[in-house]
C-alpha cells in the first residue's frame, strides 16, 4: 500500500472521491454566497417600489439570472451530487471509492469549467439576462450573450452525465458483500434516484440549448415563431430536464432526512421498502409532469390535463415519505441536536412549499398564479428554504465525520432559530401578492405592495444574519474545533463505523455487511415485527 | 384495522362522487368558480399542514431522549396504516384535481355570445384592435359582456394577464392563443406581462376598460370620426400620432424619463455618445436613419432591442417632426 | 460496530490510483473549446478563436489519450466500463430522443412536410443507400473483430478492426460529399427551412457520433499496437463495440424519419 500523498499536488491531481467531495462542498458553497449576496442586492432594490436603489432594470435582470442558476445548477445539484453523492456513497457502500476515479476528478473540474462561465457571464459585456430558463425568442434576438449560457450548460451537463454513469456503476457493482439493495441507506436510494433522471433527462437540456446556440449564432430556426419555428419546442425541452431537475435535489435531501430522524431518534425507519418504493416512483411519475411550468403557454387544453393529473400525483408518494418520517419519530428517543432540528424543521417547511406547489399543479388554480410572486414563494419554501436549510443540515450531520472536528453546537443551534425565523417570513408576503396576480421577474412591482416588500426585505437580512452565523461555525470548527470521535451520535451506518476523519483507504479491508444501517434496539431473537 | 380503513374509505367515495359531479358542472362566472377553488384548496391545505406539524412538535417533546442509551422502539411499519395515509392523500388530490379541471373547462371554453377583440404584445406594450378595428395602446376598451381576445406576438414572448378575471395566457410569436372573460361592471381593470420580455417587461402594463354599452357605441363613433380627418393632419401631429401608434413610447418617456431607450423629449439637437464612442449630434437624419435600421448606429448605455419600422419617407419626416416639437 | 458488519475478507487493496494528471488536462480542453467558440462568435476574434479552438483540441485529445494508456499500463482489467458504457448509452438515447421529439414535433404541427421551398433532390435518398450499407455492414465487422479478439487472434482482430474503421470512414466522407453537394448544389441549407434545421442538426450530431465511435476504434487500434489490449483486457474493445452498434441503430432511425418520412411525403 502506498503512502497518502500530500501538499498542493495531492488536491489538484487528486482522484480520491474523498478529496474531491470536500472540493465540491468548498466550490459550491462559494457559488451559494455570490447567490446570496444577488439575492439581497435585488431584495433592497424593492425596498423603494417607485425609483431606483442601487441597481437598474437591466441589471436587475441579470441578478435574478445568475442568482436563479447559481442556486439550481451550481449550488443545490452540485453540493448534493458532487459533495454528499463523493464522499457519503463509497463509505455507505463499503467500497475503496468510486469505479472511475479519474473520471470522478474530470467531473469535478468541469463543474468549475461551467462555474467560470457563469461567473463571467456576471461580469462581462453582454450581461445574461435571459432569467435562469433562457426562454427564445428573447434569449435569440436580445443582447444576451446567449453562448454563456449554452457552455456552461455543456460543461455542467457533461460533468452531471459523467457524474451519473459513474456513481450508477459503483453502487451496482461496488457494494460490500452482504450490502443488499434493501440495506442501503435511504440516502443512497435517493442519490440513486436522482442520477437516474440526470442520465436521461441532462440530454435533453443539453439538446434544447444546443439548438438555441444554432438559432442565435448560425441562423437556424428551431425556435424562431415568425420563421416557422416554435419557441415553445424550447420550453418542452427545457422542463423536461429542469422539472425532473428539482426531484434531483429533493430525492437526496429526502434520504438525508431519513438517517438523520433514524439516528436522532434511535430508531429504525418506518416503512423503509415504502420510502425505496416511493423515491422510485417519483423518479419515473417526475417526468410526467413538465407541462406544468406550461399551463398557459398556449398548449393543446388536454396536454394540459393529462400533466395536471402527473402532477398533482406526486403529492402522494412525497406524503408517504412525510408521514413515514413522522411515524419514525413516534416512540423514538429523540435528542435535539442541530442537525435533527434541522430536519424537523425541513418536514415542516417542506410542507407549505408542497401544499402550495400542489396549487400550481391544479390547472384551473395555476391560471391566475403562473408566473406570480405565488411561484416565487413555492419554490422558495421548498428549494431556497427547506432544501437549502436541510443541506445546511447535512453539513452540520457529517460534519465530525469529513472535518473530524466537532462543530459548536449551541452556535448551530441558535444559528438555526434564526435563520429559519428569517426565511419563513421573508417569502410569505409574496403569496399576497400572487394571489392577486402581480408577475415576478418585474424590477418595480405596483407601489401599493410597498409594505409587504419591506417586510420580505427586512427579513431576508435577517436570514442573512443566520446564514453567516453558520458560514462561520463551519469555518471556525474546521479549523480549531474539538477533535471528534468515530461515531459521535452512536450511528449504525456504515460510514460512522471507521475512524473521523476516513483514512485515505476507507476500509482496511472490505467489511462483510450483516445488517441495515438503521436496526436499533432490534430484539435479539427478530420475532417482534410490527404493531 | 385493514377492514375499518375499507369501510372509511367507501364513505370518503360516497361523499366525494356527487362532489365531484357538482364540480364538474359548468358554474356561470369563472372568478366565482376560481374563488371557490382556491378556498377548498386553503382549508385543505391548513388542514395538511397542521396534520403533519402538530404531531411533529408533540412527538418531540412526548419522546425526548430521557436516558443515553436508549433506544426507541422497534418497529417494522404497519401496513393498515401505510395503506391509509395512500389512499387518503390520493382521494384529497383527485377531488381537487376535478375541480380544477371544471374550472379549467369555464376559464377556456368561450360561451357563444361574445364578441372578439385583439391584442398584439411587442417589446414594450401592448396594441389592442376592437372588432371594428380600432386600433389602441395598451388599453382594450370593451363593452359590458363576454369577450374573448385572440393573442400574438411581434417579437418575443409576452403574456396577457388579467388578475381581476383570474385569467391569463402567453402572446407567442408565431401562434394565435386566446383568453376570454366576462366583463360585468364598468370600470378600469389591469393588465400586466407575465412572461420575462426584457428591460422594460416590468413596465410592460396595460388596462382593460369595460364601459356600458351605450357610452362604448359612442367612443366607437368619435373614434371613427376621427380617423377619417387624418390626412389633413400637420406633419407633427400625424407624427405623434405615429409615434403613439408605432409603439415607440413602449420604450421610450416623451418627459425625460429613461425607460428601456433613451427619453424622446429635447433629442434633436442633443449630443449623444455611440456605442464604439464616437460623438453625434442628433438630427432628423439621424432620428430617420434609426427608426429605418436601429442597429446601425447603436446609442451606448443601453441594450440594442430597438425594432426596424420600414415607413413611408413622409412618415420618418413626420415624426422627426413631432420629435422636434417636444423638449 | 458489530452490529451491520464485521471483518472483512482480508484481500490487501490498491487504490486503483492516488493521482492523475490527465482529468484536469481533459477539463481545460474542454473548457478552452467554448471560450474559443465565444472568441470568435460573441467577441468578434475569429482569427484568435481559430487558434484557440485548435489548442483546445489538441489538449483534449493528448488528456484523452494519456488517460486512456495510464489505464492500459494496469496489469488487470476490472470490467466496469461495460455497465457504464450501457448508462452512458442510455443517457445517448435520450439526446436523440429529445432531438427527434423536436422534430416530430415540427413535422406534425407544420401542414406540409417537408415545408414547400424544399428543392427537389432534397433529401437524397440515393446517397443514404450507400450509408446505409456502410454502417451496418460494419456492425458485423466490429462484431467479428471483437469475435477474434476473444479468441486471441490478434492478427484477425486488427484486420477486421481497419475494416471496420474503413467502413466508418467512407460513411463520413459520404456524408460530407452530401453536405456539400446540398449546399452547393440544391442550395438547401440549415436557413432554409425547418426541415433544413432539422436535417443539418441531426444528421451532424449522429456524424459527430460516429466520429468519436472511429476515434474509438483508433485508440483500441494504438493500444492493440503497443500490445496493451489482448484476450485479458478486452474492456475497451467491448465497449467501442457497443458504442459502434448503438450509433447504427440511431442511423436507422434517421434515416426513417429524415430520409425516408419526407421522401415518401409521409408526415402530412
Ligand atoms: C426542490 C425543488 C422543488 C420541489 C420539491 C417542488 C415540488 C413541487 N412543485 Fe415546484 N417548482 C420549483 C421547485 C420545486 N418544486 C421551482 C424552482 C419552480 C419555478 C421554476 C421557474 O419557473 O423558475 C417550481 C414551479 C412549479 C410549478 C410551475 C408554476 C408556474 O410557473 O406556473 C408548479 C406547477 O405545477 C410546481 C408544482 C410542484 C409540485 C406539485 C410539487 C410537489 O412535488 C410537492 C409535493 C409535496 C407535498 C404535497 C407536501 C407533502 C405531502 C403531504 C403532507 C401529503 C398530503 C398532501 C396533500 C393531500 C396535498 N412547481
Ligand atoms: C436554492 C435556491 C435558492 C435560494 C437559496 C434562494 C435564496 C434567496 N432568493 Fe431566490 N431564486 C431562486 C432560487 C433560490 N433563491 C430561483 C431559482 C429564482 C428564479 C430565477 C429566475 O427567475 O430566473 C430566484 C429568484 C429570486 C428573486 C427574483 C424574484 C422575481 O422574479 O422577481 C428574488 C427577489 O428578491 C429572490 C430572493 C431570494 C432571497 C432574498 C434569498 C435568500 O437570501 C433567502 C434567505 C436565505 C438565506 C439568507 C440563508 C440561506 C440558508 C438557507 C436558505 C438555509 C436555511 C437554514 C436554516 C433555517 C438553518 N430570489
Ligand atoms: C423595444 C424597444 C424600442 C422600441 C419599440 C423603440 N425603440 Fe427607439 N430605442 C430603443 C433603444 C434601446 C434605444 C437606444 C439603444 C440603441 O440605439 O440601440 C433607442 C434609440 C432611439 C433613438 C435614438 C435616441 C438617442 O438618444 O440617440 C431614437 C430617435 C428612437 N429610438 C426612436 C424610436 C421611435 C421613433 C420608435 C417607434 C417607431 C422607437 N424608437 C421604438 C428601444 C426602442
Ligand atoms: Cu412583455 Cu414581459
Ligand atoms: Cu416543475
Amino acid at each position: 500500500m502506498s503512502t497518502q500523498p500530500a501538499g498542493f499536488k495531492s488536491w489538484l491531481f487528486t482522484t480520491d472521491h474523498k478529496k474531491i467531495g470536500v472540493m465540491y462542498l468548498v466550490t459550491s458553497l462559494v457559488f451559494f454566497v455570490v447567490g446570496l449576496l444577488l439575492a439581497l442586492i435585488m431584495r433592497t432594490e424593492q425596498l423603494d417600489l417607485t425609483k431606483k436603489v442601487i441597481i437598474d432594470a437591466d441589471l436587475f435582470n441579470t441578478a435574478f439570472t445568475i442568482h436563479g442558476a447559481a442556486m439550481v445548477l451550481f449550488w443545490m445539484i452540485p453540493v448534493l451530487l458532487g459533495f454528499l453523492a463523493n464522499y457519503m456513497i463509497p463509505l455507505m457502500i463499503g467500497a475503496h471509492d468510486v469505479a472511475f476515479p479519474r473520471l470522478n476528478a474530470l467531473s469535478f473540474w468541469l463543474y468549475v469549467g461551467a462555474g467560470l462561465i457563469a461567473v463571467c457571464a456576471l461580469i462581462l459585456p453582454g450581461r445574461l439576462d435571459t432569467g435562469w430558463t433562457g426562454y427564445p425568442p428573447y434569449s435569440i434576438v436580445g443582447p444576451a450573450n446567449t453562448a454563456f449560457y449554452v457552455f456552461a450548460v455543456h460543461l455542467l451537463g457533461a460533468s452531471s452525465i459523467a457524474g451519473a454513469v459513474n456513481f450508477i456503476t459503483t453502487i451496482i457493482t461496488l457494494r460490500a458483500p452482504g450490502m443488499t439493495w434493501g440495506r442501503l441507506n435511504l440516502t443512497v436510494w435517493g442519490l440513486f434516484g436522482a442520477f437516474i433522471i440526470q442520465i436521461v433527462g441532462v440530454p435533453v437540456l443539453a439538446a434544447a440549448v444546443t439548438l438555441l446556440l444554432f438559432d442565435k449564432y448560425l441562423g437556424t430556426s428551431f425556435y424562431d415563431g415568425t420563421k416557422g419555428g416554435s419557441p415553445i419546442l424550447y420550453e418542452h425541452l427545457f422542463w423536461f430536464y429542469a422539472h425532473p431537475a428539482v426531484y434531483v435535489v429533493a430525492l437526496p435531501v429526502f434520504g438525508v432526512v431519513s438517517d438523520i430522524i433514524s439516528t436522532f431518534s434511535r430508531k429504525k425507519v418506518y416503512g423503509y421498502t415504502s420510502m425505496a418504493i416511493a423515491i422510485m416512483i417519483i423518479t419515473v411519475v417526475g417526468f410526467e409532469t413538465w407541462v406544468h411550468h406550461l399551463y398557459v403557454a398556449g398548449t393543446l387544453n388536454w396536454t394540459r390535463v393529462v400533466f395536471m393529473w402527473g402532477t398533482i400525483a406526486i403529492g402522494v408518494p412525497t406524503g408517504i415519505k412525510t408521514f413515514n418520517w413522522l411515524a419514525t419519530l413516534h416512540k423514538g428517543s429523540i435528542e435535539l441536536t442541530t442537525p435533527m432540528l434541522h430536519a424537523l424543521g425541513f418536514i415542516s417547511l417542506f410542507t407549505i412549499g408542497g401544499v402550495t406547489g400542489i396549487a400550481n399543479g391544479l390547472l384551473g388554480f395555476d391560471i391566475q398564479v403562473h408566473d406570480t410572486h405565488w411561484v416565487v414563494a413555492h419554490f422558495h419554501y421548498v428549494l431556497a428554504i427547506s432544501m437549502s436549510m436541510l443541506c445546511m443540515g447535512a453539513i452540520y450531520y457529517w460534519f465530525p465525520k469529513f472535518t473530524g472536528k466537532m462543530y459548536n453546537e449551541s452556535l448551530g443551534k441558535t444559528a438555526f432559530w434564526i435563520t429559519l425565523i428569517g426565511a419563513m417570513i421573508a417569502f410569505l408576503p409574496q403569496f399576497h401578492l400572487g394571489y392577486d396576480g402581480i408577475p415576478r421577474r418585474y424590477w418595480k412591482l405596483p407601489a401599493k405592495y410597498g409594505p409587504e416588500m419591506k417586510v420580505a426585505v427586512i427579513f431576508s437580512y435577517i436570514t442573512i444574519v443566520g446564514f453567516l452565523m453558520t458560514l462561520y461555525n463551519f469555518v471556525h470548527s474546521a479549523i480549531k474545533g474539538k477533535k471528534a470521535p468515530a461515531n459521535p451520535w452512536n450511528s449504525l451506518s456504515l460510514e460512522w463505523q471507521i475512524p473521523s476523519p476516513p483514512p485515505f483507504y476507507n476500509f482496511e479491508n472490505i467489511p462483510t455487511i450483516t445488517d441495515g444501517p438503521y436496526e436499533y434496539g432490534k430484539p435479539a431473537d427478530n420475532t417482534v415485527k410490527a404493531h | 384495522m385493514l377492514k375499518q380503513v375499507v369501510r372509511l374509505l367507501m364513505a370518503a367515495l360516497f361523499v366525494s362522487i356527487p362532489y365531484a359531479a357538482a364540480a364538474a358542472e359548468r358554474l356561470p362566472d369563472p372568478v366565482k368558480a376560481w374563488n371557490n377553488h382556491f378556498k377548498t384548496w386553503a382549508v385543505v391545505s391548513i388542514v395538511v399542514y397542521l396534520v403533519v406539524t402538530v404531531p411533529l412538535i408533540y412527538f418531540v417533546f412526548k419522546y425526548k431522549r430521557r436516558k443515553k442509551d436508549e433506544n426507541g422502539a422497534y418497529i417494522e411499519g404497519n401496513t393498515a396504516l401505510e395503506i391509509l395515509w395512500t389512499i387518503v392523500p390520493m382521494i384529497i388530490i383527485i377531488m381537487l384535481g376535478v375541480q380544477s379541471w371544471a374550472v379549467f373547462n369555464d376559464l377556456r371554453d368561450v360561451p357563444k355570445d361574445h364578441i372578439e377583440v385583439k391584442a398584439v404584445g411587442f417589446m414594450y406594450g401592448f396594441e389592442m384592435y376592437s372588432p371594428e378595428g380600432i386600433m389602441t395602446l395598451n388599453e382594450l376598451r370593451v363593452p359590458v359582456g363576454n369577450i374573448k381576445v385572440n393573442l400574438s406576438s411581434k417579437d418575443v414572448i409576452h403574456d396577457f394577464a388579467l388578475p381581476a378575471f383570474r385569467t391569463r395566457e402567453d402572446m407567442v410569436p408565431g401562434e394565435n392563443t386566446y383568453l376570454w372573460f366576462s366583463a360585468k361592471e364598468p370600470g378600469e381593470y389591469p393588465v400586466y406581462c407575465a412572461e420575462f420580455c426584457g428591460s422594460g417587461h416590468s413596465s410592460m402594463l396595460a388596462k382593460v376598460i369595460v364601459m356600458k354599452k351605450e357610452d362604448y357605441e359612442a367612443w366607437v363613433k368619435s373614434k371613427q370620426a376621427a380617423s377619417s380627418t387624418t390626412a389633413a393632419l400637420t406633419p407633427d401631429v400625424k407624427g405623434k400620432e405615429l409615434v403613439e401608434k408605432l409603439g415607440c413610447l413602449g420604450c421610450h418617456g416623451i418627459a425625460g424619463e429613461t425607460k428601456a431607450g433613451p427619453a424622446l423629449n429635447g433629442l434633436i439637437g442633443k449630443s449623444e455618445e455611440l456605442e464604439d464612442g464616437k460623438k453625434v449630434v442628433i438630427d432628423e437624419a439621424f432620428v430617420m436613419e434609426k427608426i429605418a435600421d436601429p442597429k446601425a448606429k447603436p446609442v451606448k448605455g443601453f441594450s440594442h432591442i430597438m425594432p426596424p419600422n420600414a415607413l413611408a419617407k413622409e412618415d420618418y419626416e413626420a415624426i422627426a417632426a413631432y420629435l422636434k416639437t417636444i423638449k | 460496530m458489530e452490529n451491520v458488519m464485521h471483518g472483512g475478507k482480508s484481500e490487501v487493496h490498491h487504490h486503483e490510483v492516488e493521482l492523475s494528471v490527465w482529468p484536469l488536462i481533459t477539463a481545460v480542453g474542454a473548457f478552452l473549446l467554448p471560450i474559443s467558440f465565444m472568441t470568435s462568435f460573441s467577441w468578434g476574434l475569429s482569427s484568435v478563436g481559430i487558434i484557440l479552438a485548435g489548442v483546445a483540441v489538441v489538449i483534449l485529445i493528448v488528456g484523452l489519450f494519456g488517460w486512456l494508456n495510464e489505464v492500459h499500463a494496469k496489469k488487470e482489467d476490472a470490467g466496469l466500463s461495460k455497465i457504464a458504457i450501457l448508462v452512458f448509452i442510455a443517457s445517448e438515447v435520450a439526446l436523440f430522443g429529445g432531438l427527434f421529439a423536436g422534430y416530430l414535433y415540427a413535422m406534425l404541427f407544420t401542414g406540409t412536410w417537408p415545408p414547400a421551398n424544399t428543392p427537389e433532390g432534397v433529401p437524397p435518398v440515393m446517397l443514404a443507400i450507400p450509408m446505409t450499407i456502410f454502417l451496418l455492414s460494419s456492425s458485423f465487422t466490429i462484431h467479428t473483430a471483437e469475435d477474434k479478439l476473444a479468441h486471441g487472434d490478434m492478427g484477425g482482430f486488427k484486420g477486421w478492426l481497419t475494416f471496420t474503421t474503413i467502413l466508418g470512414a467512407l460513411f463520413i466522407a459520404f456524408m460530407v460529399y452530401e453536405w456539400h453537394h446540398l449546399i452547393a448544389v440544391e442550395n438547401f441549407t440549415v436557413r432554409t427551412n425547418e426541415y433544413g434545421t432539422f436535417f443539418y442538426t441531426i444528421t451532424g450530431f449522429h456524424g459527430s457520433h460516429v466520429i468519436v465511435g472511429l476515434v474509438m476504434q483508433i485508440f483500441c487500434m494504438i493500444l492493440a499496437a503497443g500490445a496493451k489490449i489482448g484476450k485479458n483486457r478486452q474492456t475497451l474493445m467491448k465497449v467501442t463495440g457497443l458504442y459502434w452498434h448503438f450509433v447504427d441503430l440511431v442511423w436507422l432511425l434517421v434515416v426513417s424519419l429524415i430520409y425516408v418520412v419526407p421522401f415518401l411525403k409521409a408526415g402530412q
